[in-house]
């Protein structure tokens, strides 16, 4: 693995989730290319979402005990490095609960932007993106390609050793899959039909309770293996 | 898969409420069990029916779970409520069985809240013992080994080439039994066999009974650890994420829009 460019100052050159949030709905966000599904689009202004969403999350006691447990350990995390955009469906479905995870175990959370001014199209490049340094670093790998998936989701003890990475969605959440069979053609449908139906049928699964299963699962999936590394290393319960 | 199950050998399972009343009777605890405190065979067996109780009173789906459950609960692809003879058979989640035993920490960790979870979609359970009167120890049950044998043969766990009477298992139907999907043992975020058999190996200078005391110990306190309810978590998200995408994948395939946004009436 290449060395790793989260230094202290690197990581203290992010953003707290509040000041994450105020940034969201700024002209100077706004005026940056976003993403739907169809591809390039105007940015929507979602901080009121993101606000409203970390209000509403919360945590459940096994899971906030269980970060509790973690944040003691020797070793255990201390910090937590997320790299996201907005126009993200899985950006804003984790971020707030990221968050609140931090705020469990007392975590340092501090959040970068994928993108500059323009969509991230191949790989990260220092001159057109001010974060393409930790993207390069964090690109996830797939069917033998690299991908700049978010969002990644850092953690990192008190000397920035880094304990876990998660990238994009929980494993249970089958997305590629999904999101093909919602947005192939039904028999008679013209592409423009296939088109704006699939839009809306994904949008509004992106409004059912499964997302906040898959917010869930993905905080699960992270407790579960911090803490496995833990008990690996020598951790003891009780 | 053969025949489908029928109704009438899933109507022999107990309920929650019967499956506790039984953990605690003379009947369960005169079998064969296993303390997994003391890596040991016990008989009579630990009496598991508060703990369940206790638990089942805690394992209350979040709202997203519950919302979820009764959203795939209401898929359309049966007959009208107290209907039968649909000839179009969907993934409308209906019934769910489940193979279990109370010596088991799966079973305890899992159970209730499958219970609980069954509760909030208003699906019908049913719970059957693996066990006869002695613990199964390896391979699959024979006839008359055990009163449920049909059952662990036919949800018997493929695993690495071969096949397991893993508990707990939890199956999932629709109305005229037909499988939407099986759950087994854990869920996959929790690498047992590796914590556990990290747990296990002997350390430095360790006499085998110093491990088992041990090991012992420490998997008696992950147990008790929060991560149980974790895990527990985690596997009604599993399955109630596998059943989403059942009902996409099945409405997809017969052309039909899929079945977002709230629950069907």
């Amino acid at each position: 693995m290449a060395e790793s460019p989260v230094t202290p100052q690197r990581f203290a050159q992010g953003m707290t989730f509040e000041q994450y949030v105020a940034y969201i709905g700024t002209p100077e966000n706004l005026a940056r290319e976003g993403s739907t599904l169809a591809g390039s689009a105007p940015r929507k202004d979602w901080s009121a979402f993101m606000r409203a969403r970390y209000a509403k999350t919360r945590l459940t006691d096994a899971q906030v005990a269980s970060m509790r447990w973690l944040a003691k350990q020797p070793g255990g995390p201390a910090r937590l490095l997320v790299i996201s955009e907005d126009w993200s469906s899985d950006c804003r479905r984790d971020v707030p609960y990221l968050q609140r995870l931090a705020d469990a175990g007392g975590l340092e959370l501090r959040i970068f932007n994928r993108d500059g001014r323009s969509l991230l199209k191949g790989a990260p490049d220092p001159a057109s993106s001010p974060n393409a340094d930790l993207m390069a670093h964090y690109m996830s790998a797939r069917d033998g390609q690299r991908y700049a998936s978010i969002p990644v989701a850092a953690f990192f003890d008190r000397d920035f050793n880094e304990l876990y990475r998660y990238v994009e969605f929980p494993a249970i959440y089958h997305k590629d899959r999904l999101v093909a069979e919602i947005r192939g053609p039904r028999a008679g449908e013209t592409a423009e039909q296939t088109k704006a139906r699939g839009g809306t049928d994904f949008f509004a699964m992106l409004e059912s309770p499964f997302f906040d299963v898959w917010a869930d699962a993905a905080i699960a999936e992270i407790l579960s293996a911090l803490h496995e590394r833990c008990v690996l290393a020598g951790g003891r319960h009780g | 898969m053969a025949d489908r199950l029928t109704a009438q050998r899933f109507a022999q399972g107990m309920s929650f409420a019967d499956y506790v009343a039984f953990a605690g009777s003379p009947e369960n605890l005169k079998r064969q069990g296993f303390d997994i405190r003391r890596f040991a065979h016990v008989t009579p067996r630990l009496d598991w029916s508060g703990f369940l109780k206790d638990r089942h009173a805690k394992a209350a789906p979040t709202p997203e779970q519950a919302a979820a459950i009764q959203w795939l609960a209401k898929q359309p692809g049966g007959p009208a409520e107290g209907g039968s003879g649909s000839s179009v058979a969907g993934p409308r989640v209906s019934k769910v069985l489940m193979i279990v035993e109370d010596w088991s920490s799966d079973v305890r960790r899992d159970l209730p809240y499958i219970a609980r979870l069954a509760e909030a979609g208003g699906l019908e359970l049913r719970i059957f013992v693996r066990d006869g009167e002695t613990m199964l120890m390896k391979g699959l049950p024979e006839p008359g080994q055990s009163p449920n044998a049909d059952l662990v043969q036919r949800y018997a766990n493929d695993k690495n080439g071969q096949r397991f009477a893993t508990v707990p298992v939890a199956v999932f139907f629709d109305r005229d039994f037909n499988e939407l999907y099986r759950y087994i043992e854990y869920p996959a975020i929790y690498h047992k066999d590796r914590l556990i058999g990290h747990l296990r190996t002997p350390r430095a200078g360790e006499s085998d009974e110093a491990m088992k005391a041990r090991a012992g110990a420490a998997i008696g306190a992950l147990l008790e650890s929060p991560f149980y309810d974790v895990w527990a978590r985690a596997a009604v998200d599993e399955i109630l994420s596998a059943l989403h995408e059942r009902v996409i994948l099945a409405e997809g395939s017969v052309g039909g829009p899929p079945a977002w946004g709230p629950p069907r009436p």
